[in-house]
């Protein structure tokens, strides 16, 4: 299985886990985005151009199934996506307290771009409340989840292309 | 003598015991207190009688803790698994009945009300933490459309905010972007009613209008988009502040949204005659 296919099928999966199985695992009332941590992975792990389409594909699914205003999230995550591939050439390693951190971080990220985005489209919303008491506690969350996440990618991405390799 | 004892030897061995016998039970008769012949009988025989005691014990003992347990892991196996069956049955039934009599209650609702509906199941919500969507099972083959909304007997719901063929999007009245006009049912003042994402809030109420802690909130049927007394939900706090024109107060749903699991779509448009009241397909 090429590198590319991979990393469809983990998004196209990411997506449908997240349309389909959010709802029902929601550490403190959370639902956690397992798109963008997906795809934070993807780019962290790897630097190739595909990822950024991913990522816009993958945030107007997301738009479409829960606002309708298409170009939050894909906006959102293209954002995320292009920092987290200039960002990921700083480092040559990653141990667990890094990836908590570099999901925090990125996580926070996302919510301020597509908070922003949202509050530039409705002018009675709450940006403070909504980064304060959404998206700061969903980001630390990711930063708890994210690593694990990154473990599993990693195991996944070992079994999948081993015969390319 | 020798050969007449000899020769009757067995009816006088019996003889002897009867005669024993009856001694001891002469002997007993005589008051509750062991005699020294009993005394005697016991104190011999307890050795052997506790000896037998415990000998019989241990074999029965031990064949019904092992002899007649043969078999017995399956059985329990086979109870467990028929307690587990038991339980699933009962939970089930449990669940049939609450669900019946949730489903009747809405569905006297449907036929007492004129309009004609549709019901849909939720079948999802929206992937975020910010946005108040449902997803139901219900798109235009069944006659629905954007703007049309959706209630249930205990109030207001939302509106459909998006279609396709076969599932629409719900768009839940503590959504932030959720706005509708209404008017409080005991003395009919107006207000706009805005979704906060965790509730509702009742705003740009006249400030010289009288409205209380518990007043009943329904929609008013202004712009069209709501049809109109339908239910939204209690007043449960007012806020005045002086230097304002307004007073704003906070609105407790009617439906509980965080648990319902079906809705009514109203077809508010022109239907053909004589078509159901009711559609359910």
């Amino acid at each position: 299985m090429s590198q590319a296919i991979f990393q469809s099928v983990l998004v196209i999966f990411g997506i449908l886990f997240q349309v389909l199985i959010t709802s029902f695992i929601q550490p403190m009332g959370f639902k956690l985005n397992w798109v963008l941590m997906i795809l934070i992975i993807l780019a962290f792990l790897h630097g190739n151009r595909l990822i950024p389409f991913l990522a816009i594909f993958a945030g107007i699914w997301c738009d479409l199934m829960s606002h309708g205003m298409i170009g939050v999230y894909g906006i959102s995550f293209l954002f995320v996506i292009l920092v987290t591939q200039w960002i990921s050439t700083w480092f040559y390693s990653h141990t667990l307290l890094l990836g908590m951190i570099v999901f925090f971080t990125l996580s926070l990220f996302e919510g301020f771009i597509s908070l922003t985005l949202l509050k530039w489209s409705e002018e009675e919303f709450r940006w403070g409340w909504n980064f304060v008491y959404v998206a700061f506690p969903q980001a630390l969350i990711h930063g708890i989840v994210g690593p694990l996440l990154l473990k599993g990618v990693l195991f996944l991405e070992n079994f999948g292309l081993r015969s390319k390799a | 003598m020798y050969q007449f004892l000899f020769r009757f030897r067995y009816p006088l061995a019996l003889l002897f015991i009867l005669l024993v016998l009856l001694l001891v039970l002469f002997q007993s008769g005589r008051g509750n207190e062991s005699n020294r012949l009993q005394k005697i009988i016991q104190t011999v025989s307890y050795p052997f009688q506790s000896g037998i005691h415990y000998f019989v014990n241990t074999i029965d003992g031990w064949w019904d803790g092992y002899v007649m347990l043969i078999g017995t892991r399956q059985e329990n196996q086979q109870l467990r698994n028929e307690v587990a069956e038991l339980k699933e049955r009962l939970n089930q039934s449990l669940e049939n009945s609450v669900q019946y009599k949730r489903l009747r209650g809405q569905l006297l609702f449907a036929k007492r009300q004129p309009d004609r509906k549709v019901f849909a199941e939720i079948i999802g919500e929206s992937v975020d933490n910010i946005h108040q969507m449902r997803l139901v099972n219900r798109g235009s083959r069944h006659g629905l459309k954007r703007n049309f909304s959706a209630i249930l007997k205990e109030g207001l719901v939302g509106r459909v905010q998006s279609v396709t063929p076969f599932q629409s999007n719900l768009q839940l009245i503590t959504d932030f972007r959720s706005r509708v006009p209404a008017l409080t049912q005991r003395n009919r003042v107006r207000g706009l009613i805005y979704g906060t994402q965790t509730g509702l809030e009742m705003r740009q109420i006249n400030r010289r209008a009288e409205v209380k802690k518990g007043d009943r909130v329904i929609t008013s049927g202004l712009g069209g988009l709501f049809p109109k007394g339908i239910l939204i939900g209690n007043i449960v706090e007012v806020k005045r502040q002086p230097h304002e024109l307004f007073q704003t107060a906070s609105i407790e749903t009617a439906v509980d949204l965080s648990r319902m699991e079906e809705v009514f779509i109203i077809i508010s448009g022109p239907y053909p005659q004589g078509s159901p009241l009711f559609t359910d397909q």
